[in-house]
């Protein structure tokens, strides 16, 4: 089963692939077990080496796709082969930005069963409430001081939610077939975890509303979950002991959608249980 | 070594960084957003080793130009993995010019505390320096792995396995020098920290580990490392030296003719056959080499031509003779050769004209060893330089006779020709001739030559023609006359009794010894004057016979003219019966018209017969002493035959005193 990881630059895409892997590799997961590697896996295994070391995973070069290749097993004792391609952030960001697919990224697409959708609570441009547009089309206009200087748009002023439903929509256009399952995962939920909102669909349909509005109406051709994931457990800034004798793999947690704890193989085990054992 | 050769370029440049994402930050040119996807992957990286920074080149065909760019580790950067990368945007023909080490010189990575000018230096073109770049020492193994990669004719993309990146990085700028623009265009290389087999657009890649499945059918891997001297060819030991080498003999040869780079093997082909003329090798040799690899006559012509081309011109690549290299062209064939563009037809003439007349015929007879082509033009050329000794050689070669009688009739019209014939031909030859030159040529020729092939030509010529021309060139060979026209008697007869026909004198004489009464009566007696005064003074057997029969036809008749043919001819007839003889046939004309049958005396029987003639009429002293002045010693007898009363005896004593030098007295005994 092919999967992509689909998120604009540092929403956490490769970081989740070596936590992944790492769970997988080592203590394992109740719900998924690793049962072959496909492909090389020296940068999941550089990977698990930065965060043992409270390092972030290094950014995904724009040139290179690291293949993650994998055969597991689930619960249920259904096999699967998973490909997660890690690809840059920028592939997505240039599709976006020149309105043309990524060819590499495009293909993936057109073979995938599955998404995994990743937003970062600190990458994310919200863009302005509904009601601030509101005020301006009722009301009346501001002031002209002839200070500000138009500023002119770019994609990359479009509201996060905005670009990834912008992003879902050309997907269908380009072909990709539906239904396809797509698994939200919120990364560093650590940081989000305890704030005003207590489970990641509350957070996205606040924080990333057009996005699950969309999912909502459109559950159809994009059955999907939302998940909270922490791969590093913490902010690495910060000196906790207890982190720091952990390893990496032990670290991390997550949440599904309501909140509660689920393990961090959670929204690849959703995406697999769309589908058939291969 | 090409500098910028005085021509100032300036390069685009771009700088990308990270920001909101790896992406560009500054340029002197505009890039559409659409197109700055297709340069991103190009311009970023991972260090995964300690690599000071690596270095990319690619042609970037959204933009029509050509990037080459250095990338360095950004760790002051809060996200990690981010890079620096500058590149420089050379369009095709700023490619051709400049001195890729020069280019080394103008990278410079950003300084992130004034990161504000540093974006203002990136937005203007930069010049490139017009500076001669020294070569570097760079390390064999090195050299040879990127030139064996570079030029090998695999179209897999190569890995290079080597520790020190910014020495790969120089020595892939010296390998890229090496290229003409056409080629340096369309490489593409970069340096990483560590190979990865799978898909990549780069031809040649270097990096100090490999990483990911070995054993890749899509990649080549190739360990510059561990490379040997004996494991590489000879040919890549040659291009690496000539990359370091820009001012070599080789790297001029190089340059010459590697420009176009029609396909990745070219290259190696150049060395290869650089290699091949450095040892003895043969024109042959040398010719299917170069045939083999650029197997149409347009492709690679300036090295054809400098290779086989005029060696008067085109000598210094080797100095074959020219020659040595026609007859390696030629017996390579047209499939690889131009040989118009080699101007083949007329070096051969050439070589006809000089001293290789003779090689140049072996060549010729030696043709159906060569293509059809070649052979034709060999044919060709031979048959226009071709002397008539040559085609004489040759006369079993009847498609060269054809071709000559064509094109060549000069040959035929050669008196050399005929005498070179050997032996003389079948008739075949002659026909040929006849329908080259035509009869008149034909028989001018063969007069120069002699009786037999005019002999040969008998049937073959109209019968006056040859009897002429027998006549001149054989007026005493009545052998030769009557092998001619044995069995043709009767067509010359016949032109004889066509009005207004008129044949020579000795054509005449000729008639009459060989064909005798028979001939002699179709005319009248008149007409065989002007023979019978050419046999007056002759004394071979032509003139006997000839003599002989119009005097038989002469003492037949009363007539005057008949009188002036006996004077004519009774000398020679008359001298011949004394010393030698006359022919049987002809004898047997005369013999009946002689009185005393019973007398074994001819010249006496002779004798008798004319002073019966002189009774008859009356005769002058001239006549008499030009009957009696040829006649020989015995002549004097006929005085005894006349009585001392006589009027004719004392015409005779006259006549023969005054040709009294003339004879050998008989009487004076």
């Amino acid at each position: 089963m092919r999967v992509v990881m689909l998120g604009f630059r540092e929403t956490g895409k490769s970081t989740y692939a070596v936590g992944l892997y790492g769970g997988l590799a080592n203590a394992g997961f109740a719900t998924l077990k690793l049962v072959g590697l496909l492909d090389a896996v020296g940068f999941l295994n550089e990977g698990l080496g930065r965060l043992a070391a409270r390092q972030p995973i290094l950014r995904t070069v724009d040139e290179q796709v690291e293949p993650i290749a994998l055969t597991l097993r689930t619960d249920g004792g259904s096999e699967h082969e998973l490909h997660i391609p890690d690809r840059s952030g920028e592939a997505l960001r240039g599709t976006s930005y020149s309105r043309q697919w990524h060819r590499g990224l495009l293909d993936e697409l057109l073979e995938a069963r599955g998404l995994l959708l990743f937003v970062h609570p600190l990458q994310l441009r919200p863009g302005e409430p509904v009601e601030t547009a509101q005020k301006i089309v009722q009301g009346p206009p501001p002031a002209d001081d002839g200070d500000d200087v138009p500023r002119r748009w770019t994609p990359d002023l479009m509201p996060s939610d905005v670009q990834m439903v912008d992003i879902l929509q050309e997907m269908v256009e380009a072909g990709v077939s539906t239904p396809i399952r797509v698994a939200v995962v919120v990364s560093a939920w650590d940081i989000v975890d305890g704030e005003e909102w207590d489970s990641p669909s509350s957070w996205l349909k606040e924080r990333v509303a057009l996005l699950a509005q969309f999912l909502e109406a459109n559950a159809d051709r994009f059955p999907s979950a939302a998940f909270g994931v922490s791969v590093q457990g913490s902010d690495f800034t910060a000196d906790d002991a207890t982190f720091r004798e952990k390893d990496p793999w032990e670290r991390t947690w997550a949440v599904d959608a309501a909140g509660d704890a689920v393990e961090l193989a959670a929204p690849v085990s959703f995406l697999l249980s769309g589908s058939a054992p291969e | 070594m090409r500098q910028n050769d005085g021509v100032r370029v300036k390069v685009d440049q771009l700088l990308f960084g990270y920001r909101d994402g790896h992406e560009l930050l500054a340029s002197s040119m505009e890039i559409e957003p659409r197109v700055r996807p297709a340069l991103l992957p190009h311009a970023d990286a991972r260090f995964e080793d300690d690599a000071p920074h690596y270095l990319v080149g690619t042609p970037i065909p959204e933009v029509q130009r050509y990037l080459l760019a250095r990338i360095w580790p950004a760790p002051e950067l809060p996200r990690p993995g981010a890079v620096w990368s500058h590149g420089l945007l050379l369009d095709r023909a700023s490619l051709g010019f400049v001195d890729p080490l020069a280019l080394e010189q103008l990278f410079r990575r950003p300084s992130t505390e004034s990161i504000g000018e540093s974006m203002a230096a990136y937005s203007r073109p930069l010049e490139v320096p017009d500076s001669r770049v020294a070569v570097p020492g760079l390390p064999e193994p090195l050299m040879w792995g990127l030139c064996w990669t570079a030029y090998s004719s695999t179209k897999l993309p190569t890995f290079v396995l080597w520790g020190n990146l910014p020495e790969a990085e120089t020595a892939l700028l010296t390998l890229w020098r090496q290229q003409p623009a056409a080629a340096r265009a369309r490489l593409a290389f970069r340096t990483r920290g560590r190979a990865r087999t799978g898909a990549s657009p780069y031809d040649v890649q270097v990096a100090p580990a490999l990483r990911g499945r070995s054993g890749s059918s899509d990649m080549r891997i190739l360990d510059a490392r561990r490379l040997a001297r004996s494991e590489v060819p000879e040919w890549v030991h040659l291009l690496a030296r000539g990359a370091e080498e820009p001012s070599s003999d080789f790297s001029h040869y190089f340059r010459r003719f590697n420009t176009a780079a029609l396909r990745s093997d070219t290259p190696s082909v150049l060395a290869q056959l650089w290699l091949l003329l450095e040892e003895p090798r043969s024109p042959g040799e040398v010719a299917s080499f170069v045939g083999a690899r650029f197997p149409k006559p347009a492709m690679m012509r300036p090295l054809k031509v400098a290779l086989f081309g005029d060696y008067e011109r085109e000598s210094d690549l080797w100095r074959a003779r020219d020659l040595d290299r026609i007859i390696a062209v030629l017996r390579s064939g047209p499939l690889a050769f131009d040989f118009q563009q080699l101007e083949l037809p007329r070096r051969i003439d050439r070589l006809w004209e000089g001293e290789a007349r003779h090689e140049m015929l072996e060549v010729f007879d030696d043709r159906q060893a060569l293509g059809t082509s070649a052979a034709a033009l060999v044919f060709d050329r031979a048959l226009a330089s071709m002397g008539p000794v040559d085609l004489a050689q040759r006369t079993a070669d009847w498609a060269l006779l054809s071709a000559a009688a064509e094109r060549r009739p000069d040959l035929f019209a050669h008196a050399a020709f005929w005498r070179a014939l050997d032996p003389p031909e079948s008739s075949r030859i002659v026909g040929l001739a006849v329908a080259a030159l035509g009869e008149d040529q034909l028989v001018e020729a063969l007069l120069a030559v002699g009786v037999d092939w005019l002999v040969l030509a008998a049937g073959l010529l109209r019968p006056t023609m040859l009897a002429e021309a027998i006549a001149r060139v054989a007026p005493t060979d009545l052998d030769s006359w009557e092998r001619a026209f044995s069995g043709l008697d009767a067509d010359l007869v016949a032109e004889l009794g066509r009005p207004g026909q008129q044949l020579s004198p000795a054509v005449m004489l000729l008639l009459a010894a060989s064909s005798g009464m028979e001939v002699v009566r179709v005319l009248p007696i008149a007409s065989w004057l002007p023979s019978a005064r050419l046999a007056r003074n002759r004394s071979d057997l032509v003139a006997r016979a000839g003599a002989t029969t119009l005097l038989a036809r002469a003492l037949g008749s009363k007539s005057k003219p008949a009188k002036q043919v006996m004077i004519e001819c009774f000398g020679v007839v008359h001298k011949a019966l004394d010393e030698v003889d006359v022919p049987k046939r002809a004898w047997k004309e005369l013999e009946p018209l002689l009185p005393d049958h019973n007398s074994r005396d001819r010249p006496g029987r002779l004798r008798k017969a004319l002073v019966a003639r002189m009774g008859e009429e009356a005769w002058t002293l001239d006549e008499l002493t030009r009957t009696l002045e040829p006649a020989g010693p015995q002549a004097a007898r006929i005085v005894k035959l006349v009585g001392k009363k006589n009027p004719l005896r004392r015409g005779l004593e006259n006549a023969l005193e005054k040709v009294a030098d003339e004879l050998v007295a008989p009487l004076r005994r």
